[in-house]
């Protein structure tokens, strides 16, 4: 990006945010990557000049909105983007940070939920965060207000010294359209020497949250002057649809479907604080309101206070009255269904139900699945293959990351929570044995997730002498997201020292410690059936290289010979453990010769399969 | 005035975002407001990956970036069952769908666990519910340029065919721009456009 201003780019909403952060001068970005959150900072470390900011995937979220604040602190505008999910690793920061306050610099929390958790564990509503912590909150509903309203949000931050929240989710984030670009200042920052004073809450936490409530009674006040939040009303309003975020462009798809003139429309973007004038004067437009967000009903419930304080007579709908659902993404179709219940207007169904219906009894679902070469297979593939052989049983307790496939693999990888509670969890399966466990216990995360959180319950498990084995999948980077870097990955370039996973487990005190390739299914099979037969805190790293990375990034894999399947030692029919148990994607079944085939495009030539196959029919070329 | 549909089907992997940004940027050219919507994490996995993409003629404000279901002008599909996945969720009598004959099976039809559906029968049913329907025969390009240039090659069809509101050149030049990185993609959007211009109906 050059300094000038260039008329339109086409972006995506988290392209945006990045954008209209440095046009707001925002000088310090720190975030963990998670989708729908990545690209924030990932386009700002693109984007930005050399040595003008400071960009930083720090080891979790928590840490990463303590340096954000510290560098508000000392007058440096931040920001901190994180997934939904994020929000809660940091929130015990936050929700004393409110309190405390940000300072001069100005503090912006970007935080980017998932309803239908298309790519997360949960559809969490984060918004209930802001009324936690009492602070500003934020939904534009397009790329371009996104990147309009950073320097509103900024300086907010800086009038009331705390952090303001800008919330957006999966359709905003990954939604793009054009956006008119504004300039990108030439200033400089000034970093004051000395900390604000008063930065701990006590010995009255209690007066700190009368003076920020305070705070919250102006800053509202601020909203309903502030001409962020569209109005359009009618005589004779029908409904009045109250909108946030994205919601406000499925609210006006449905009206201009349903051609319905007589209803309003209220896009909020100041969310909370409630803008209290501009609500109770639209509500009192009107007898009917529906309120359209995602995904729980936050700003209806404020709706309702103010009707009651105000004593506005009103009916208020939404899903606490079953008029949108209270689970999963919405949609244009889903608002304009319930508008023209509302209204008394016809909204009818799709065409050719009959055919519809044909069509999905013949649909097969296309889970997803690891990709060629991936060692996580490999792992997985022998956790099964154990666990099928051993008498006592095998509990695998798992994590967040690729490996989560595990998931659908066979049904390896048995639990999935937060960031670290395969380990966490650990803590406790791995003392039942003093109530009869048989069980062996194995908890399972890959690298950026070990430094993200693992680190404390591995030093629990220690201590208290818990009985699990635990296993590192060490492929030097963070893969789900799209390869950003963490502390076990050094750079030169960045300054970044490499923190070394092994030398953690050792300092920490494991019984037992061993590497593994993962790339050799032998190697990982010994190597857990060593470890099985001891007791206490045993660990292996299962060390590899995402193969993605490999292709993508470095482009290197492919030089060792193809991988090739014998047919006269293949056993077809009879065996199929290549391709319907080992399940590489880069082996299918061929039908004619009723033997697996190598699809030579696809395969990442590691080899590993050589060691599935019973009958050595798969060999290198 | 209602925004031009367009929803490309596909398998992650096979490139439908990188298609669906050189007709957004195709479009932006000749002064259409794209609104694009993506997936990701599936794209990366082998799932069932949606885009959808909006042009819209009069400013971007107010179109959602989902497409209402039953209101796709057109529909883009890169493997037959993903299209009949989408046609079912969001096509009507107004669809026009172009559509490539190459099965991809998934996890569970590979090993047998699961039946991957009868081709003729998809077409079958997608023909039901969409208005017009088009087989692209992809069996020679894959023969000669192989799976990476099925997301161009498809957009070639479609461009080719007409039933764009963006001129096949202007689309071809960002094509053009793809082989910066990776070779062949122009190459093949031609032999694209050339089906695209003797396409019969199913």
């Amino acid at each position: 990006m050059s300094t000038s201003a260039k008329a339109v780019q086409f972006m995506s909403g988290n392209e945006a945010i990045a954008r209209g952060a440095l046009e707001a001068g925002v000088r310090f970005y720190t975030s963990y990557p998670g989708t729908p959150a990545t690209e924030i900072v990932a386009t700002v470390m693109r984007e930005s000049s050399p040595g003008r900011v400071y960009c930083e995937w720090s080891v979790n979220e928590k840490v990463a909105l303590e340096a954000a604040a510290g560098a508000s602190w000392l007058g440096v505008p931040a920001l901190c983007s994180m997934k939904s999910l994020g929000l809660n690793v940091a929130a015990d920061f936050l929700l004393n940070l409110n309190l405390s306050g940000s300072g001069s610099g100005g503090l912006l929390i970007v935080v980017c939920d998932d309803p239908r958790g298309h790519s997360s564990s949960n559809e969490q509503d984060s918004r209930f965060y802001a009324r936690a912590a009492c602070l500003p909150l934020l939904e534009p509903s397009s790329p371009q207000q996104a990147k309009d309203i950073i320097p509103y949000a900024l300086e907010l931050s800086k009038r009331h010294e705390v952090p303001v929240i800008l919330r957006s989710t999966t359709r905003l984030s990954h939604s793009r359209s054009s956006v008119s670009l504004g300039d990108l200042p030439a200033g400089d920052v000034t970093v004051l020497n000395r900390l604000p004073k008063g930065l701990f809450n006590i010995p009255d936490p209690h007066l700190r949250h009368r003076d920020l409530i305070k705070k919250l009674e102006r800053i509202s006040v601020e909203s309903d002057e502030s001409g962020l939040n569209r109005e359009e009303y009618y005589q004779d309003m029908d409904v009045l649809v109250v909108s946030t975020g994205v919601c406000q462009r499925y609210a006006s798809e449905a009206i201009s479907m349903l051609q319905a003139g007589q209803v309003g429309h209220l896009g909020l973007v100041t969310s909370y604080p409630i803008p209290r004038r501009t609500v109770a004067g639209a509500m009192r437009r009107t007898k009917r309101v529906l309120v359209v967000e995602e995904t729980d009903s936050f700003v209806e419930e404020e709706l309702r206070t103010v009707a009651d304080l105000e004593g506005i007579d009103i009916q208020i709908h939404g899903k606490r009255t079953d008029e949108i659902p209270s689970w999963g993404e919405l949609d244009p179709d889903t608002v304009a269904s319930a508008i023209a219940r509302l209204s008394g207007r016809e909204w009818g169904g799709l065409p050719d139900p009959e055919a519809r219906r044909q069509s999905e009894s013949i649909l097969v679902p296309r889970p997803l699945t690891f990709c060629a070469g991936c060692t996580h297979r490999n792992v997985f593939w022998v956790l099964n293959r154990m666990r099928k052989r051993r008498r006592e049983g095998l509990i695998v307790l798992g994590d967040i990351g690729c490996y989560s496939l595990g998931a659908f693999y066979g049904g390896a990888m048995e639990t999935m929570q937060a960031m670290g509670s395969g380990i966490g969890t650990a803590n406790g399966v791995g003392q039942l044995w003093r109530f009869g466990l048989r069980s062996k216990v194995i908890a399972l995360a890959g690298d950026s997730t070990f430094f993200h959180s693992c680190i404390p319950a591995l030093v629990n498990l220690r201590h208290k002498d818990a009985d699990v084995l635990f296993l590192i999948l060490d492929n030097q980077t963070t893969a789900m997201t799209g390869f950003q870097g963490h502390p076990g990955v050094g750079s030169e370039v960045d300054g970044h020292r490499p923190v070394s996973i092994e030398r953690v487990v050792d300092a920490v005190g494991a019984d037992w410690l061993s590497l593994a390739d993962a790339e050799n299914i032998t190697e990982i099979e010994s190597a857990l059936t060593g470890a099985l037969e001891l007791r206490g805190l045993r660990v292996i790293i299962l060390e590899s290289k995402c193969r993605l990375y490999e292709e993508r990034i470095e482009r290197n894999h492919g030089q060792a010979g193809a991988i090739v399947i014998d047919p006269d030692r293949c056993k077809g029919e009879r065996c199929k453990i290549c391709v319907s148990s080992y399940a590489c994607v880069a082996i299918s079944w061929d039908s004619g010769s009723r033997r697996p085939k190598v699809l030579q495009d696809i395969c990442v030539r590691c080899g590993s399969c050589v060691g599935v196959c019973p009958n050595q029919a798969i060999g290198r070329r | 005035m209602e925004p031009f549909s367009i929803l490309i089907a596909g398998v992650g992997g096979q490139g439908s975002l990188v298609a669906t940004r050189v007709l957004a940027r195709a479009a932006m050219d000749v002064s259409l407001s794209p609104i694009l919507s993506e997936t990701f994490g599936a794209s990366r996995r082998g799932g069932t990956v949606f885009t959808h993409l909006r042009l819209c003629r009069d400013g971007v404000n107010g179109a959602s970036p989902l497409i209402p279901r039953g209101r796709v002008d057109l529909l883009l599909g890169l493997e037959p069952m993903e299209s009949l996945r989408a046609a079912v969720e969001y096509g009507s009598r107004r669809t026009t769908a172009f559509i490539s004959n190459l099965p991809i099976h998934t996890t569970d039809t590979a090993s047998g666990r699961a039946k991957y559906p009868d081709t003729r029968e998809v077409f079958r049913l997608i023909s039901r519910i969409c208005g017009t329907v088009y087989e692209v025969n992809v069996e020679g390009l894959i023969r000669d340029a192989g799976t990476l240039m099925l997301n161009v090659f498809v957009l070639g069809v479609v461009a080719g065919s007409g039933v764009l509101p963006i001129p096949v050149q202007t689309v071809r030049r960002f094509v053009q721009d793809l082989d910066t990185s990776v070779g062949g993609n122009l190459a093949s959007f031609e032999r694209g456009v050339e089906m695209g211009r003797n396409l019969v109906r199913v």
